[in-house]
């Protein structure tokens, strides 16, 4: 791949697409605490990580429609943590982020040429930002029990992995999202761990595998199940659930 | 579509149509031929561009020309000389109270924050022999585009 814009891209919260009122993201940020741990023999700093962490920071534009800027960001969630998840383009594989946040604030700017943009930052809780891959292109739209499209990580992994799951919109009784993972991308077996509560509306959720250790075979994909007639819906994989 | 200057222009027209301005036209061109005393809207593009994009979508800024026409004499009638202004500030008020034309206009850029904004000149204009007073309005419409970037 080359060097790339970030138009196309998405930006999703707490089962919410607002990508066509947000104007910029300031800040994207996987970051940790430092510990100094210098000794007295040393002559520059030494120093280790601590907690893991991360931000999403954007700037949107006012929209006060059901279900878009206003109405999903004003009361932040109250309080509740909020899943950002940033999908870069719309391609099973792209880079996207998921973050379990808190929402800061909702700082409202009203420029005298009459413009209304608001500030938002999403601060990160209890775990830091994961960067992963879409294993959806994009928001995906099933109106059936569905086996996805596969994502090829071009070899096994033994590091766990880590899952956000976005569920925009749905109609019907459940729909259980979950991914399996395959050696040859012919054979599929449910990966342990891997499947999202049942869903009966908007929701949001993160899961990650109980073992930093655990494997992933080559090829990953999302399948669906249930009894519905439409599921919109986004998914982030990450191999690595690396705690820093 | 992207730079969709035709719906905006026809979105302006329709917005006027439903004013409560009693114009005997409001058209989409620019008049060459006989507009009647008046007063007559036309409307026309002048230019277009991307000023900003939000993650999905670009964010275009439409200027539209509004021309309205006044005559400046009619048979044995005085010049009408605020007659112009007078329908340029009607206009006037109907943008500052309905500011989403509607459609894909997100508002008029009154306060120019992507250049300049809301203006009237006035002037005086001869089409086919009858001379009018002009007021031209520049309306910048902020407008959503309908077509999403694809990566």
């Amino acid at each position: 791949m080359s060097k790339q814009s970030g138009l196309g891209d998405q930006l999703f919260i707490a089962g919410y697409d607002l990508s066509g009122d947000i104007g910029s993201v300031q800040r994207m940020a996987k970051t940790s605490g430092v510990l100094d741990i210098t000794a007295i023999n040393a002559t520059g700093y030494e120093r280790i990580h601590s907690h893991a962490d991360g931000e999403i920071t954007f700037n949107a534009f006012f929209n006060d429609a059901a279900s878009q800027e206003h109405a999903v960001l004003a009361a932040k969630g109250s309080g509740a943590d909020r899943i950002v998840t940033y999908f870069h383009g719309s391609t099973i594989g792209n880079v996207a982020a998921g973050l379990v946040s808190k929402q800061i604030n909702y700082d409202g700017t009203r420029g005298n040429d009459g413009s209304l943009t608001f500030n938002i930052q999403a601060l990160a809780n209890a775990y830091g930002l994961d960067y992963g891959q879409m294993l959806t292109a994009g928001k995906r739209t099933d109106t059936t029990a569905t086996n996805g499209s596969s994502l090829d990580g071009t070899a096994s992994t033994t590091t766990g992995w880590t899952a956000y799951l976005q569920v925009f919109s749905f109609s019907g009784t459940s729909v259980t999202v979950a991914i399996q993972d395959s050696a040859d991308n012919s054979s599929w077996l449910a990966l342990s761990g891997a499947s999202f509560t049942a869903a009966t509306g908007i929701t949001s959720q993160r899961l990650a595998a109980s073992s930093l250790t655990a494997t992933v075979r080559r090829y990953v994909r999302v399948v669906t199940t249930g009894t519905f007639t439409s599921a919109v819906f986004a998914v982030v994989f990450t191999r690595d659930q690396v705690v820093i | 579509m992207a730079f969709d200057i035709d719906a905006t222009c026809v979105a302006v027209q329709a917005w006027l149509v439903d004013s409560s301005i009693e114009f005997q036209d409001v058209s989409i061109r620019h008049p060459e031929t006989v507009v009647a005393a008046g007063p007559v809207a036309c409307i026309y593009p002048q230019s277009m561009r991307v000023v900003e994009t939000t993650l999905t979508n670009p964010i275009e800024l439409h200027v539209i020309k509004l021309n309205l026409y006044r005559a400046k004499f009619t048979v044995d009638d005085e010049e009408r000389v605020l007659e112009a202004p007078r329908l340029a500030s009607q206009v006037a008020d109907l943008v500052y109270e309905d500011f989403t034309l509607g459609g894909r206009v997100r508002n008029v850029d009154i306060g120019g924050q992507y250049g300049e904004g809301f203006s009237v000149e006035f002037t005086d204009e001869d089409i086919q022999e009858t001379t009018y007073h002009t007021a031209v309005i520049t309306l910048p419409l902020i407008v959503d585009s309908g077509t999403a970037f694809v990566a």
